[in-house]
């Protein structure tokens, strides 16, 4: 932590206006959740951390208007959230999910089970991506743990309800289409 | 799939549990002191910028006003020193010029005569000549001669006379 305080203090001397915002301390607090986040859009680490980085760079250049925001964590998350969907138009869908689910199934399953679990993931990332856009998005926040409903409410700007509803229905036709998925019907095996 | 909601669950939950390289936040702190530091050199040397390109437009502006004011010839006298010496002092009363407009001083190049004149154009029958003159025609050429065009108009005059009657002393008197 003494690096983090370093900068910290280099952050200060170079601020030539009064902000009541620490910038080193909203990094240390929120980039491991803006990671997350950004994570579960694109599916790519460095890619995710670019982002963080681009979200604290905009914080930087708008800390005059930190004292302001009223919701530090949501505003945040949305500023990532939207970087993040941004980066994701670039790209082609079937570009992300290779890797990201072989690296996602060997970090949470033994090797030997490892490449079946990750051929599944592979096969739900793409029915997540087939779900109607306001469904995936709020499927992919609620899997952010630290998210309450109002947060996301907040990040997608729909109330809370909504959101509850939209979750449900991405579920509900996630499963749906799952268990109707002609190549999984059978055991599990792709 | 035989249980579809393990394995959403288990994805979600390795999206919830994604962790970042170890060296992010130094990276992202490194990159905002960077950036930062970028900003305030570029705004140091921005103020300093901005004053040089006034002073130089203020220069310009000043310089411009300045000649416009002094008629060429004047300005060729003050810049001879001897010329000055010889002279004896004397007090020039500028015609003052009217103030122009815009588009009039836009348009004053277009107005003024070029050097050399462009030649004036052909009148319709200089036209009617050089036509005959590239045709070349014997015939046509033969009109041109006056002494010809004399025959041919005394020998019509005659033949109008006969057809009619008519002798000279008549047709003036008829004319008269």
């Amino acid at each position: 932590m003494a690096s983090t305080e370093g900068c910290s203090l280099a952050l200060s001397f170079i601020e030539d206006a009064p902000s009541a915002v620490d910038l080193a301390a909203l990094v240390d607090t929120y980039s491991t959740l803006l990671f997350r986040i950004a994570n579960s859009v694109l599916r790519s680490r460095t890619e995710a951390e670019d982002v963080v980085q681009d979200v604290f760079i905009r914080v930087l250049e708008h800390r005059l208007s930190l004292p302001a925001v009223r919701d530090m964590r949501v505003w945040l998350i949305r500023i990532a959230w939207n970087l993040a969907l941004d980066r994701r138009r670039r790209k082609r869908p079937d570009q992300l999910d290779e890797k990201f689910a072989e690296s996602l199934a060997s970090a949470t399953m033994p090797a030997d089970t490892a490449m079946e679990e990750a051929q599944r993931f592979r096969s739900v990332l793409r029915e997540i991506e087939r779900l109607p856009k306001p469904e995936r998005h709020v499927l992919l926040l609620s899997a952010i743990e630290e998210l309450g409903t109002s947060e996301i409410a907040a990040v997608v700007r729909r109330s809370e309800s909504a959101v509850r509803a939209l979750l449900s229905r991405a579920r509900a036709r996630l499963r749906e289409r799952l268990e109707d998925h002609p190549r999984l019907k059978e055991g599990g095996k792709v | 799939m035989r249980d579809p909601d393990r394995t959403i669950q288990n994805l979600l939950a390795g999206l919830r549990d994604a962790e970042s390289s170890p060296g992010m936040h130094r990276r992202i702190l490194d990159a905002m002191v960077t950036g930062q530091a970028t900003a305030y050199r570029s705004r140091q040397l921005l103020y300093p910028a901005i004053a040089m390109s006034l002073a130089c437009a203020l220069a310009i502006t000043i310089w411009v006003q300045h000649h416009r004011h002094i008629p060429p010839n004047l300005r060729s006298n003050t810049t001879n020193v001897d010329a000055v010496r010889t002279k004896p002092p004397q007090t020039v009363a500028l015609p003052r010029e009217p103030r122009r407009s815009t588009s009039r001083v836009l348009l004053r190049p277009m107005q003024t005569p070029g050097f050399p004149a462009p030649p004036l154009p052909l009148t319709g029958q200089e036209k009617l000549l050089l036509r005959l003159a590239h045709r070349n025609d014997v015939q046509d050429m033969t009109l041109l001669n006056p002494d010809v065009q004399a025959q041919q108009s005394a020998k019509a005059t005659q033949q109008f006379q006969q057809f009619f009657g008519m002798d000279n002393d008549q047709m003036r008197s008829e004319s008269e």
